[in-house]
């Protein structure tokens, strides 16, 4: 599990462009939106072709997308239980 | 009315020029120009990163603006307009949406600068303007229709001052030139053969 995180976060700022973070700046509990890492609706749906892409899920349900993209541990886990 | 040039703006070649003196020039052979730009300026806006190249290059172009003329983002925030045009509009874009669109995965990221407009969109929101603004594109830059559509909103009191010109981007060449217009006795006279000459420096 750790590693799976580790390497979504390292994921994330090279999907995202996020060239200001680096990987262990995210924090792995800290939310992904709003007053964390401050993503935008462009990003959430960057984060859904990089589950698409990467670990072959998609999400059809958007509501599920909240739960699943609350932090990079929710994403670990829906990861992990789906995969 | 008399509208004259109050600030020019130029990037590309390498350097930045600020009412034609050089602000910044990069090392020959320097790679992305637009980053080292930013690194210079330092605005502390990540989401300079997200930007594609055209957008880039224009938001630094009215980034560099704004630091010779600070006043302007005092300004009522329908007191600006911003009239860009350019001929490749946001092909950069448009190619890297269809490479990925042919490997089968569209990135949402690449296909939202997918239209040339944006630029103004990422000047506006930075900056908080939300007064007129036009960004057109045709096969040739028209110099006289850029002037009159400019002339035609401050004229008409649709807006105070014009931030004018062309900003192109692609393969990673950059051309910026944007003038700020505005009704004033001093400076040159804004009209075809300015906006001309400027082009060609």
């Amino acid at each position: 599990m750790e590693n799976l995180i580790e390497k979504l976060k390292t994921e994330i700022v090279t999907q995202l462009n996020l060239e200001h973070i680096k990987p262990a700046d995210i924090g792995t509990d800290d939310p992904l939106f709003g007053d964390g890492l401050g993503l935008d609706s462009i990003d959430a749906l960057e984060l859904i072709v990089l589950l698409d892409q990467n670990y072959g899920l998609s999400i059809d349900d958007p509501e599920k997308g909240r739960t699943i993209f609350k932090s990079v541990r929710t994403m670990a886990e829906y990861i992990q239980a789906n995969k | 009315m008399r509208l004259g040039i109050t600030t020019y703006c130029s990037i590309g070649h390498l350097s930045v020029k600020v009412n034609r003196k050089v602000v910044f020039r990069a090392a020959d052979g320097s790679e992305d120009l637009l980053k080292l730009i930013y690194n210079q300026l330092n605005p502390a806006y990540p989401k300079f990163f997200k930007m594609d190249d055209l957008c880039r290059l224009g938001f630094l172009g009215v980034e560099w603006i704004v630091k010779e003329r600070p006043e302007l983002s005092e300004s009522e925030d329908d007191a600006i307009a911003l009239v860009f045009q350019n001929e490749m509009s946001s092909l950069q874009s448009d190619s890297e949406h269809q490479l990925q669109l042919n490997k089968g995965v569209a990135s949402p990221a690449t296909f939202v600068y997918t239209l040339p407009n944006i630029v103004v969109g990422e000047i506006a929101i930075r900056n908080k303007w939300f007064g007129e603004s036009a960004f057109f594109v045709g096969p040739k830059s028209d110099v006289a229709m850029l002037v009159d559509y400019t002339k035609s909103l401050i004229l008409n009191r649709k807006a105070k001052i014009g931030i004018v010109g062309f900003i192109e981007s692609f393969a990673g060449d950059h051309f910026l030139r944007l003038l700020v217009v505005e009704e004033t006795n001093s400076g040159d006279e804004f009209n075809v053969v300015s906006l001309s000459k400027f082009i060609a420096e």
